[in-house]
């Protein structure tokens, strides 16, 4: 057990190396910074609720990307979880240039969509969708033909990543925690070795 | 406020320091009146320590808009300032300070009933004589004017009053104290305490902390909500709007005028305190407050600065400065080093962290027993070890639902360790007045010129070399230490600019916190601090105005002031 997880770290650790937040531009990473620095997630917004940012076009085809990163399992997805909304509300309060990078990936998606299969993202076959997600996603990828799209998808993973386990129904179903959760007690450490001299025993200093 | 009342009292500032003065000379019988520069919160609308992240209006990301960063560029760099808590913090575009372009000094302030004492990181930490007697073990800057037997009493006072909750130690350079029953270490927290005592004779213990972990003096224990620096509105963690300044209130003889931005200090032709001048912050009406004493506890910095301000014919220099010390030997706890990694071998183990609003703390053990090297004095640190829930998620490549899984299937346990260390007092680190820039009110502001220097880089350059070791030793892996020297200000642990000392022509203040030049001044908050320590302050700035208020009540009593 322990031999694999070291090995799937190391393997991670090198994959990360060729393709890390360090090779990502500018408006990626202050992008993801912006969604990161406190890592909280966006308001549950009724359906009707109005974008700000995204035409309904797009609206559709973030919802659909996100919900490629975090589908629904036995827990929520991205899409359950208005992963949308977040990021609509996030690219508005976005500088401009990063606003306009995240949407001129966007197209870009739908174009390269358009010559690989014929149609718009969101109207390309399930697997043909999945396709392309693989192809910007691949941290081996480093083609200059498709910079445009990997650096999207980093930033879009991150809002989504951001979103979901932010969300009421991602952190309820998926952390088990909804935000709500009080203690009567910090529970501390149960291993047996770890209830020794210290805190055990200790009624209050003298 | 009527200008035939003369209060026995006037205390500027109502946040650790001055509730605890209130309480302590109210309850001595004396007329007090706090005057504080901001509003009284309102608990229902100002504490957001229960909103969830979806329950914010911008998710809980930093600082919410842009227009807000806009008004807050130094504040937002606190990492307590966050959309949860921005209006907690000043606004800096209404309280301008100016510094060096290369001596930057970043400057947290908190205008509100309660100061910093409801956004505060509460860890409560005694001083001990390797702190009150520093200068003589090496021979740097000046001894405290007071040692620690004199000040243990008032430390048992205000633990006593406070709560702290902690574990009892029996390392000298920490002493312990009048505690709570201790909060529980995670099972990573565990492993590195077993490990660097053994392998290092060191000892980590769970944070001291003002938050209750029993019911405590009328207030509720700790509900474990988690986020304490949104406010609480149960009062389970010291801030003097839940315990000191209600306690004086009960008294019947606490005025407090809130939104109350003082200026500067009157004095009379003897040269002794009379009023203090201040601007209503709303209507910008200029009123004075008549007092028999001053105490100043408007936080270290605003404390000098009011001094500086309060210059006349006769103080040219500002008030008490006859030592031309006022203003010199600014300190903070210098901080950016320190290490990380994580423990595969608690791989699945589940974490008990729950909210626990508190961390845990690495006892200082550099130039106890031996000299090291390269520097002076020390640092203690601060940190964790947690699992973590979802942080690591942009490690794991891909996406879909074998992303999913492996998010929530390979959540690794991190700890931490952030060293904060003691910054040696030296004179060209100094505040004075800029006479170019007012504030808002109208009131002149400070130039702040500050840098720490060799011993402080080489302390930062051993925290992360230390840290990573100790980690090491209790079998942490992917192990990355940090080495980025802070900008002073940025612990918010800000000491020093009108110092204790015995000799007057050295200091500002004697060993009772009180002016050399004039009796009935007082500066109860950090402004103090002869020496900065590597212990977070707060708990020993309120051991300090406690014993400077026995003293004041005395001499008041004898008509000595």
């Amino acid at each position: 057990m322990d031999t694999t997880m070291h090995r799937r770290d190391a393997l991670r650790r090198m994959a990360m190396g060729g393709l890390g937040a360090a090779a990502m531009p500018a408006w990626v990473s202050k992008l993801r910074g912006v969604a990161h620095a406190h890592a909280e997630a966006r308001a549950q917004v009724s359906e009707g609720s109005e974008l700000k940012v995204f035409t309904p076009h797009q609206n559709e085809t973030v919802i659909a990307l996100s919900e490629l990163i975090i589908p629904q399992t036995d827990t929520a997805g991205a899409k359950a979880a208005q992963v949308n909304v977040f990021i609509d509300t996030v690219l508005e309060d976005a500088d401009g240039a990063e606003r306009e990078a995240f949407l001129g990936g966007l197209g870009w998606m739908d174009e390269r969509s358009q010559e690989l299969f014929g149609a718009k993202f969101i109207e390309a076959a399930p697997n043909q969708q999945t396709a392309l997600l693989t192809i910007v996603s691949s941290e081996s990828n480093h083609s200059l033909f498709d910079r445009v799209g990997v650096e999207f998808f980093q930033a879009l993973k991150e809002l989504t990543v951001t979103g979901y386990y932010t969300s009421e129904i991602g952190m309820r179903e998926e952390l088990d925690n909804d935000g709500s959760v009080y203690f009567d007690d910090d529970p501390g450490c149960r291993h047996p070795e770890h209830q020794g001299e210290a805190t055990s025993q200790n009624g209050g200093g003298r | 406020m009527t200008q035939q009342q003369t209060y026995d009292a006037i205390v500027v500032g109502s946040g650790a320091t001055g509730g605890w003065v209130a309480k302590e000379l109210t309850e001595a019988g004396l007329e007090v009146v706090v005057l504080e520069a901001g509003r009284t919160l309102d608990s229902r609308k100002d504490f957001t320590e229960h909103k969830r992240p979806f329950d914010m209006p911008f998710h809980g990301r930093r600082l919410g808009t842009q227009a807000t960063q806009e008004r807050q560029p130094i504040q937002k760099q606190c990492y307590q300032c966050d959309e949860y808590t921005n209006h907690l913090f000043i606004d800096d575009t209404e309280h301008p300070y100016t510094t060096p372009a290369d001596r930057p000094f970043i400057w947290i302030r908190g205008r509100h009933v309660g100061g910093k004492s409801i956004m505060w990181a509460r860890q409560s930490y005694r001083l001990s004589d390797y702190d009150f007697k520093a200068a003589s073990r090496d021979g740097f800057g000046e001894d405290w004017p007071v040692s620690y037997e004199e000040m243990a009493p008032y430390y048992d006072r205000v633990e006593g009053f406070v709560g702290i909750s902690g574990q009892a130690e029996g390392v000298p350079q920490l002493p312990d104290g009048n505690f709570l029953p201790p909060m529980n270490l995670t099972c990573g927290e565990w492993m590195l305490r077993d490990a660097i005592k053994k392998k290092f004779g060191r000892t980590m213990t769970i944070g001291r902390t003002a938050v209750l972990t029993q019911d405590h003096k009328g207030r509720p224990k700790c509900h474990y909500c988690g986020p304490c620096s949104r406010g609480c509105a149960t009062g389970s963690y010291y801030s003097s709007p839940a315990s000191s300044l209600p306690a004086a209130a009960q008294t019947g003889r606490l005025t407090l005028i809130d939104n109350a931005v003082v200026s500067h200090v009157e004095v009379d032709d003897d040269g002794k305190c009379k009023s203090v001048y201040y601007v209503d912050r709303i209507s910008r009406h200029h009123r004075e407050v008549f007092g028999k004493i001053v105490i100043l506890c408007a936080s270290t910095l605003e404390s000098t600065r009011i001094m500086l301000n309060s210059r006349t014919e006769k103080y040219p220099n500002g008030l008490a400065n006859s030592s031309e010390a006022l203003g010199h030997y600014l300190m903070d706890h210098v901080t950016g080093g320190g290490a990380s990694g994580t423990l595969p071998v608690l791989k699945g183990v589940p974490d008990t962290r729950g909210n626990r609003p508190n961390g845990i703390y690495v006892i200082r053990y550099r130039n106890i027993d031996s000299k090291h090297s390269d520097f002076i004095r020390g640092y203690g640190y601060q940190g964790s070890a947690q699992e973590v829930k979802w942080g690591h998620a942009m490690n794991i490549p891909g996406f879909g639902s074998d992303f999913k899984e492996a998010v929530k299937e390979t959540r690794p346990w991190r700890i931490s360790l952030g060293g904060f260390g003691e910054c040696l007092p030296r004179w060209e680190n100094f505040c004075e007045l800029d006479k170019q820039r007012v504030d808002a009110w109208g009131i002149p502001v400070l130039h702040i010129s500050a840098a720490y220097g060799d011993n402080e880089r080489k302390m930062v350059a051993d925290m992360a070399e230390s840290a990573a070791e100790m980690l090491d030793a209790t079998g942490a892996e992917d192990i990355e230490t940090r080495n980025e020297m802070s900008a002073p200000g940025l612990a918010i642990h800000e000491v020093g600019t009108a110092r204790m000392g015995n000799d007057p022509k050295t200091s500002v203040l004697n060993k009772w916190q009180q002016a050399h030049d004039i009796s009935n001044l007082f500066v109860m908050d950090g402004a103090g601090y002869p020496s900065s320590a590597c212990q977070n302050p707060t708990i020993t700035f309120m051991a300090l105005a406690s014993r400077a208020c026995d003293y004041l009540v005395e001499e008041h009593r004898a008509d000595r002031i």
